[in-house]
């Protein structure tokens, strides 16, 4: 076991003795930390130029001049309710825009009745707004909600809109798009999810079963009720999510989506050319004629290309984590939610990071074990790092497409399966085909692993070399 | 005699329909150096690889040191060191690196026979400068440092000379006879050099179509017999007496090239004939007849270069 150590210190030292790992390291490295730069640079624009009040005041007297009799009254009102916004200044994106329309507007929401505003709601919501009593107002809302509720008879759309209203008064968050807010976020995105989830379900309800498929239909409903428990649990436990733009979330962008594909690259080139080097260069012989059999060369060789895939990650994970730190501030670890049969559980995201680094690690894997068998068979580099290249990067897209073609055949292939990560996602639209399953998936893997390296250790067991 | 270092059994290797290796057997003694001669495809290159666990053995049995190559590859390789043509190294490493490589592939090779090895093949100024760097001479030192750094009983040498100047073929070929005198180790040599090969070997195998021809000594292939023909040459005067003289006491033909008389006499009738001539008064200052050469006696046992 000593000299399998000894053979696989040699490998590691001859990878690390060449510049082009140097190389890979260095933009490794640098494409680490230029995205930080990128996020912060992009985040930190003022946004779009929206027309002043006074402009858009300009304009509405400038129209009211050539509209119709029917019209006028409507601009009247908008008129009015931007002068307000002036006087009293109101910001854009405050609450406060939306009472003020509230307290002009000619024409109520349901039915487009034309009604002139009446003098106590006005009163009224004027309170709120000189108050800033945003409770106030939103259980005025709300009222006025519950009674056409009552009076639809359960078909009225507007439960939703109750609902939000009441996780706002419950948690305590401010309506309005001035101020920036995290849980102001999660309940939109709630509103978001409560939305596809009743598009779904009337999608289903309505249906024919020879027009359509209900698969995508059950895969919304799936999604949008697991992302609502979700939200909730958050509002309710004071869990803030995990933003692109702060360390863990950067961190985690860069692993799952840029380091592992990059370092998958990088591996399978050092995979094309860590035995078919040893041919092209003519050193193969000096390392056949010593006392080792021919596999446990050849396994150490294999195991290094494991070891090095580490060293790649951990400086990814290290560079990651500081370049996080340094450009959206050191933190501690935060909470990952996600939904286990049913009920919502939490994780630390340190380990969920390491298990989605893990898993998708194995399509990495796969790559670089099928260079490695093509480069010893072959004896060439160059074929063996284009061909494992190219069924990394063409394999999600041709799978993605024999699965929207339905075609069942490819759920055989080593694309569909190694995406473990899938599994783990609570989003079932990500399993190419119906039916498949985490075991499933191990195995297919399992089993191309096994035969390629079968391949790998016979052909390179029973060969004759030339000198 | 004692045992032998390398048991080559019955040897055959068949590629396809043909038989490139036929039946072939041969020992290699400890303190020897054996020179593998034999026309382009006679299977000498072969013969090594099946030595050195590089190709399979289709029948038959290598044993180096007792232990069998199929069977206990690792036990026999563990012996043997090997030189194939010019040895290849890692250009990007520097000397030294690609021998503690090779070096940990052994283990227990110890700092001071490392050392000791580096300053047998005189790299001690450049061992740790990058391979890219080296000339032939110096990469061709480098092979023999990683063939011998861990003491084998017997050493592989497939055209060891190949692209070396006349001083580099010198100092492997004085190298290597140190090392079979000093640590009684085997060598194997292969070549194409006859010239080298009468320089170096004890002994000589001849191969031909995968089969073995012959095995002799180098004393045997340079020494004449009394009863071979040789082409003698006299530097005497006056020539014409002596001419007559010769015609005379044997029945040989006989022509005059540039001042000195030159015919064909046996070995043992040399003496007779110089005696007849100081008879009849010529005067000798000289007898000269070319060395018996490795290359004449290999074609004539091989019979030329026929592949096949």
């Amino acid at each position: 076991m000593a000299n399998f150590f000894s053979l696989m210190h040699n490998e590691h030292t001859k990878i690390y003795k060449k510049l082009s790992t140097y190389i890979m390291i260095a933009i490794l490295i640098a494409l680490t930390i230029v995205p930080a730069i990128i996020i912060k640079y992009v985040n930190n624009r003022e946004y779009g130029d929206s027309w002043g009040d006074e402009q858009y005041l300009a304009h509405l007297e400038q129209i009211m001049k050539d509209a119709s009799e029917e019209e006028k009254p409507y601009y009247e009102s908008e008129i009015k309710v931007v002068k307000y916004n002036i006087e009293n200044g109101i910001e854009e994106g405050s609450w406060k825009r939306d009472a003020v329309s509230d307290m002009f507007s000619t024409f109520k929401e349901i039915g487009g009745e034309n009604q002139s505003a009446d003098n106590e709601d006005f009163t009224k919501i004027e309170a709120f707004v000189k108050n800033d009593d945003w409770r106030g107002y939103l259980n005025h809302q709300k009222e006025g909600y519950e009674k056409i509720i009552k009076e639809s008879d359960g078909d009225s759309g507007y439960e939703l809109v109750v609902d939000i209203i009441d996780m706002r008064l419950k948690y305590d968050i401010r309506p309005g798009t001035d101020i920036k807010s995290w849980k102001s976020d999660v309940l939109f995105s709630y509103g978001n999810a409560a939305n596809d989830k009743d598009w779904a379900q009337e999608s289903l309800k309505d249906m024919t079963p020879i027009e359509e498929e209900p698969e995508y239909f059950e895969e919304v409903l799936d999604s949008s009720n697991k992302d609502m428990a979700k939200y909730r649990y958050r509002l309710e436990n004071d869990i803030k999510p995990v933003e692109e733009n702060s360390q863990w979330g950067f961190m985690n962008e860069i692993i799952q989506f840029l380091a592992i594909n990059l370092i998958a690259v990088f591996i399978a080139i050092i995979a094309g050319a860590i035995v078919a080097g040893e041919f092209g260069n003519g050193t193969i012989k000096l390392l056949l004629i010593r006392p080792h059999r021919r596999w446990k060369l050849l396994a150490s060789k294999y195991a290094t290309l494991f070891v090095f895939t580490l060293e790649m990650l951990a400086i990814a994970l290290v560079v990651s984590f500081v370049t996080g730190g340094i450009f959206f501030g050191f933190e501690g670890i935060p909470t990952f939610l996600r939904v286990s049969n049913g009920a919502v559980v939490e994780q630390s995201y340190l380990i969920r990071l390491l298990f989605e680094t893990a898993l998708n690690s194995v399509p990495l894997i796969i790559t670089f074990t099928m260079a490695f068998m093509i480069s010893t068979v072959f004896k060439s580099a160059g074929l063996s790092i284009g061909l494992s290249l190219f069924l990394l990067l063409t394999g999600p897209t041709v799978t993605m497409i024999l699965a929207e073609l339905k075609f069942k055949p490819a759920k055989y292939l080593i694309t569909a399966n190694w995406n473990l990560v899938n599994y783990f996602m609570d989003d079932i639209s990500l399993i190419p085909f119906k039916g498949m399953t985490l075991a499933y998936s191990v195995v297919n893997v399992l089993v191309y692993f096994i035969i390629s390296n079968v391949i790998s250790f016979t052909i390179f067991a029973k060969r004759d070399v030339a000198t | 005699m004692s045992k032998p270092v390398v048991e080559i059994r019955n040897i055959s290797k068949k590629i396809g329909k043909r038989l490139i290796i036929d039946d072939l057997s041969m020992d290699i003694y400890p303190g020897e150096v054996l020179g593998l001669l034999g026309p382009n495809g006679a299977g000498k290159t072969t013969t090594i690889r099946m030595m050195l666990g590089l190709a399979s053995l289709t029948k038959g049995e290598i044993y180096i040191d007792g232990y069998s190559i199929k069977s206990q590859f690792t036990k026999a390789i563990a012996n043997v060191g090997g030189i194939v043509e010019n040895p290849e190294m890692y250009k990007y490493m520097s000397g030294r690196d690609n021998l503690e490589h090779y070096a940990r592939m052994h283990g227990g090779i110890s700092k001071e026979r490392f050392d000791e090895v580096i300053s047998f093949i005189g790299l001690e100024n450049r061992i740790n400068d990058k391979v890219r760097r080296y000339s032939l001479g110096m990469r061709q030192r480098l092979g023999v440092a990683q063939a011998i750094m861990h003491s084998p009983k017997l050493l592989v040498l497939d055209e060891p000379t190949n692209g070396l100047d006349p001083a580099g073929i010198k100092e492997l070929r004085d190298k290597l006879r140190e090392l079979a005198r000093k640590e009684n180790l085997a060598v194997l040599v292969s070549s194409h050099m006859l010239s080298e090969m009468e320089l170096m070997c004890d002994r000589v195998a001849i191969i031909q179509n995968g089969r073995l021809i012959d095995v002799k000594t180098m004393e045997e292939l340079s020494s004449y017999t009394d009863t071979d023909k040789l082409e003698v040459s006299f530097e005497v005067a006056p020539i014409e007496d002596a001419a007559k003289i010769i015609s005379e006491k044997t029945n040989n033909a006989f022509e005059i090239v540039g001042g000195n008389i030159v015919t064909m006499l046996e070995h043992d009738k040399i003496p007779h004939l110089v005696n007849s001539l100081v008879a009849g008064g010529i005067e000798i200052y000289r007898i000269e007849y070319a060395k018996k050469s490795l290359e004449a006696e290999f074609l004539a046992v091989t019979g030329g270069n026929i592949i096949g």
